[in-house]
C-alpha cells in the first residue's frame, strides 16, 4: 500500500495542472467531435440525437463541401507562399543597418497589431469602387478593364481576402525571420567572404540552412493557422459571391451561426481537424528525415 | 606565398582614427606578429589586408600587386577567426571543402586535398561530425585546416588562440608554429599576448594608437625597445620603469649617473639628446638586476615576494620607488629585508620622460647597444 502511494506521489503533484489542462483543452474538443454525430440544430427543440456517420456521408456529397476544400487549399497555398516570401525579403532588408532601422521595424510590426476584422474592413473598402482607390489604381495600371469591386467577381474574388491576409500576416514572417537572422553570427559570413563565396551562395549555403529550423516551425504554425481563419473571408466576402471565397473555416462559421446547423459544422470542423493533423505530421516526419540526412 | 606590402595605411570610422599611417613590408615566406592592447588597431590592419574593410587611404599590395579594390576572393588570402567561424550545419569534410568547391576545384581533386589537410592536422577520425560535437582545440585545427587546405597566398590569423585555456593554447601556439615551418607561407598574425607575439614571430610589430611602434625580431624587441610603449608591453614580468635624473657629476668624462631619489644607480654615457630638465625614464629588465645583502650596492627594502615555481618575483622598494628583480635562485628573503641591488650599467635604459623615446648614448648612435 505504502510502496503503490509513494510509487502515485509525482503524479498527485502533477495531478492539478493535468486536470486543468485536461479541463480547458480537451474537454470541449471531445464534445465539439461528438456534436458531429448528433443531429444538432439551433431552434429545433427534437434535434439532438445520436446520428451516426450521417454527417459525413451528407459531407461526402456536399458540392459546397468540396469547393470549399478546394479554396482552402488555394488560400492556405498562396497566403503561406506570399507572407513567407515577403516576409523574408522584408527581414533580409531589415537586417542591415541602416539609419532609422528602429522605427521602420516598428512599422512592419504594425499590421500584426491591427485587430483582423479592422483590417477586414479596410480592405473591403479598399477594394470598394465607392470610397476605396484601389480599383482606380488597377484599372489606370491596366490590371482590372474597369475599376469594379474584386470581391464582387466571383472568378477572382478570393485574392481580395488573400491580399489582406498578405499584409496582416507578413510581419510575423518578417519578424520571427530577423530574429532568426540576428542569431546568424556575422563572422560566418566573413569566413565565407574569405572562402570566396558571393552574396547568393552566402544566402544559399549559409542564411537558408540556418534559418531552416526557424523556416519550417514558422510554415508549420502559419498554415495551421491560416487554414483555420476564416475572420477576413467572413468580414470581407461572406463568402460570395456564389460561394466562391468560401474556404472550410468559413462555411464552418456559416453552417454553425447562419443556418444554426452545429452537428453538420461539428462534423466539417472534424475533418479540418483531421487534414490539419495529416499535414503537421507529414511536416514532421519531412524535416525529421532531412534532419537525419543533413 | 607572397611579399606584402602595406605603405601609409589609413583607416577611418567617421572621424575616429583607427589606423594612422601604416607602413610594412612583411617579406615572402615570413611570419610577422602584430601585437598590441585591444584597440590599437591590430585587428583592423589584419581585415583590411583580407578585404573585410576598406582602406580609408594608402595601399597595399600582395606581390607587387595593389589589391585595394580587390574583393576578398580575389585576393586569395586565407583567415583564421577568433571565434573559429565554423559552419555549423556542415561537417568537419563539407567545411574543409567549402572553399575549394566555390573555386571549382574537380571533386577527385577536392577530395585528395582534404585527405591531405585533415592526415597534417590529425582530423581524419573527425570528418564527418559536426563542429559542436569538437573540442575546442579541434574546432580551432578544423578552422587552420580549412585556411591550409586552398594553399593560399598568406595566412591571417586573428586572435585565433584567445578562446582556448592557457594549456591548450601553448600547445596550440606550438603546433602552428611548426605547421608554418612546414608550409613556410606568408602569414600575419594577430594577438594582444605578447608571449604568443614572442615565441611565434619571425618579426613583430608592436602597435599603439593606430601606430607601428616598432618592427623587429622579438629578441631586439626585447633587448632595444624604441620607446616606453615597447618597453613596457614587452616582458613579462614586464620591465621596471623608474622615474630617475641625470647627474653630470660622474668621474669619467661623457658619462653622467642616473639618480633615483637619492641613490645613484649606474653611470652611463651621456645620451646624444641629453633632456634640459636632465629628467628621465629609466628601464631595467626585472632579470637583469642582482643583488645580495652585502653592503655596497643600492639600498633596498623587500616589499612582497611571489613565488612561481620556476623563480620569484621581488617587489622591491628602493629610492623611494617600487620595482621588481626577478631570480631564479631560491631565495630566503622576506617582506621587509633590507638588500643590496646591483645594476650593470649597459643594462640601463634611458627614455625621454615626454616624448617617451629611447634616449641613446652619444657613441652608439641610433644602432644596438
Amino acid at each position: 500500500m505504502r510502496r503503490t502511494l509513494l510509487w502515485l506521489e509525482p503524479y498527485f503533484y502533477a495531478a492539478p495542472s493535468v486536470i486543468l489542462i485536461g479541463a480547458i483543452m480537451f474537454v470541449p474538443l471531445v464534445i465539439g467531435l461528438s456534436y458531429a454525430f448528433h443531429d444538432i440544430t439551433l431552434l429545433d427543440p427534437l434535434s439532438g440525437d445520436y446520428v451516426g456517420l450521417q454527417h459525413f456521408r451528407e459531407l461526402y456529397a456536399d458540392a459546397s463541401f468540396w469547393n470549399a476544400l478546394r479554396n482552402t487549399v488555394i488560400w492556405t497555398v498562396s497566403c503561406v507562399v506570399l507572407q513567407f516570401g515577403l516576409g523574408l525579403m522584408l527581414a533580409l532588408l531589415l537586417n542591415r543597418p541602416f539609419v532609422g532601422r528602429r522605427a521602420i521595424q516598428l512599422c512592419v510590426f504594425l499590421p500584426w497589431a491591427v485587430p483582423s476584422f479592422l483590417s477586414g474592413l479596410n480592405w473591403a473598402w479598399l477594394f470598394n469602387p465607392v470610397v476605396g482607390p484601389l480599383p482606380y489604381w488597377l484599372s489606370a495600371l491596366g490590371v482590372m478593364k474597369t475599376p469594379d469591386n474584386l470581391l464582387s467577381d466571383p472568378d477572382h474574388a478570393l485574392w481580395g481576402p488573400i491580399i489582406a491576409n498578405v499584409w496582416w500576416g507578413i510581419p510575423f514572417f518578417a519578424i520571427t525571420l530577423l530574429a532568426a537572422l540576428q542569431s546568424i553570427p556575422k563572422d560566418l559570413y566573413e569566413a565565407a567572404t574569405m572562402d570566396g563565396a558571393n552574396a547568393w551562395q552566402q544566402f544559399r549555403r549559409i542564411t537558408l540552412p540556418l534559418l531552416a529550423p526557424t523556416i519550417a516551425i514558422t510554415v508549420m504554425l502559419r498554415t495551421v493557422w491560416i487554414a483555420n481563419f476564416p475572420d477576413l473571408i467572413v468580414v470581407m466576402t461572406r463568402g460570395g459571391p456564389a460561394d466562391s471565397t468560401q474556404i472550410l473555416a468559413s462555411y464552418i462559421f456559416t453552417q454553425a451561426f447562419q443556418r444554426l446547423d452545429f452537428g453538420y459544422a461539428s462534423a466539417v470542423a472534424a475533418v479540418l481537424l483531421l487534414l490539419l493533423l495529416l499535414y503537421a505530421l507529414a511536416l514532421l516526419a519531412l524535416r525529421h528525415a532531412l534532419a537525419k540526412r543533413g | 606565398m607572397a611579399a606584402i606590402s602595406i605603405k601609409g595605411v589609413c583607416k577611418k570610422y567617421g572621424t575616429v582614427s583607427v589606423l594612422r599611417g601604416i607602413d610594412l613590408e612583411v617579406r615572402d615566406g615570413e611570419f610577422i606578429v602584430l601585437v598590441g592592447p585591444s584597440g590599437c588597431g591590430k585587428s583592423t590592419l589584419l581585415r583590411l589586408i583580407a578585404g573585410l574593410e576598406e582602406i580609408t587611404t594608402g595601399e597595399i599590395r600582395v606581390d607587387n600587386r595593389v589589391i585595394n579594390e580587390l574583393a576578398p576572393k580575389e585576393r586569395d588570402l586565407a583567415m583564421v577567426f577568433q571565434s573559429y567561424a565554423l559552419y555549423p550545419h556542415m561537417t568537419v569534410r563539407e567545411n574543409l571543402r567549402f572553399g575549394l568547391s566555390l573555386r571549382g576545384i574537380p571533386r577527385e581533386r577536392m577530395e585528395m586535398l582534404v585527405q591531405g589537410v585533415s592526415e597534417k592536422l590529425g582530423l581524419t577520425g573527425l570528418l564527418e561530425r559536426k563542429p559542436r560535437q569538437l573540442s575546442g582545440g579541434q574546432r580551432q585545427r578544423v578552422a587552420m585546416g580549412r585556411a591550409i587546405v586552398r594553399e593560399p597566398k598568406a595566412f591571417l590569423f586573428d586572435e585565433p588562440l584567445s578562446n582556448l585555456d592557457a594549456r591548450l593554447r601553448e600547445q596550440m601556439r606550438y603546433e602552428i608554429r611548426r605547421l608554418y615551418l612546414e608550409l613556410r607561407t606568408t602569414s600575419i598574425y594577430v594577438t594582444h599576448d605578447q608571449v604568443e607575439a614572442m615565441t611565434m614571430a619571425d618579426r613583430i610589430v608592436v602597435m599603439n594608437d593606430g601606430i607601428a611602434q616598432q618592427v623587429g625580431p622579438p629578441q631586439e624587441l626585447y633587448d632595444d625597445p624604441a620607446n616606453l610603449f615597447v618597453a613596457g608591453f614587452i616582458g613579462a614580468p614586464a620591465m621596471n620603469l623608474l622615474e630617475a635624473t641625470l647627474r653630470e657629476d660622474s668621474g669619467a668624462p661623457g658619462d653622467v649617473t642616473v639618480m633615483i631619489g637619492s641613490e645613484a644607480l649606474a653611470a652611463v654615457q651621456r645620451p646624444s639628446s641629453m633632456p634640459v630638465t636632465g629628467r628621465v625614464i629609466a628601464g631595467i629588465r626585472p632579470e637583469r638586476m642582482s643583488f645580495g645583502a652585502d653592503a655596497n650596492g643600492i639600498p633596498a627594502e623587500v616589499d612582497l615576494v611571489e613565488a612561481t615555481g620556476i623563480g620569484m618575483i621581488m617587489h622591491i622598494k628602493a629610492g623611494g620607488q617600487l620595482l621588481k628583480i626577478y631570480t631564479t635562485d631560491r631565495i630566503k628573503f622576506r617582506s621587509g629585508d633590507r638588500l643590496a641591488m646591483h645594476i650593470d650599467p649597459l643594462d640601463l635604459l634611458l627614455f625621454d620622460v615626454d616624448s617617451g623615446k629611447r634616449l641613446r648614448p652619444l657613441s652608439q648612435g641610433a644602432a644596438h647597444p
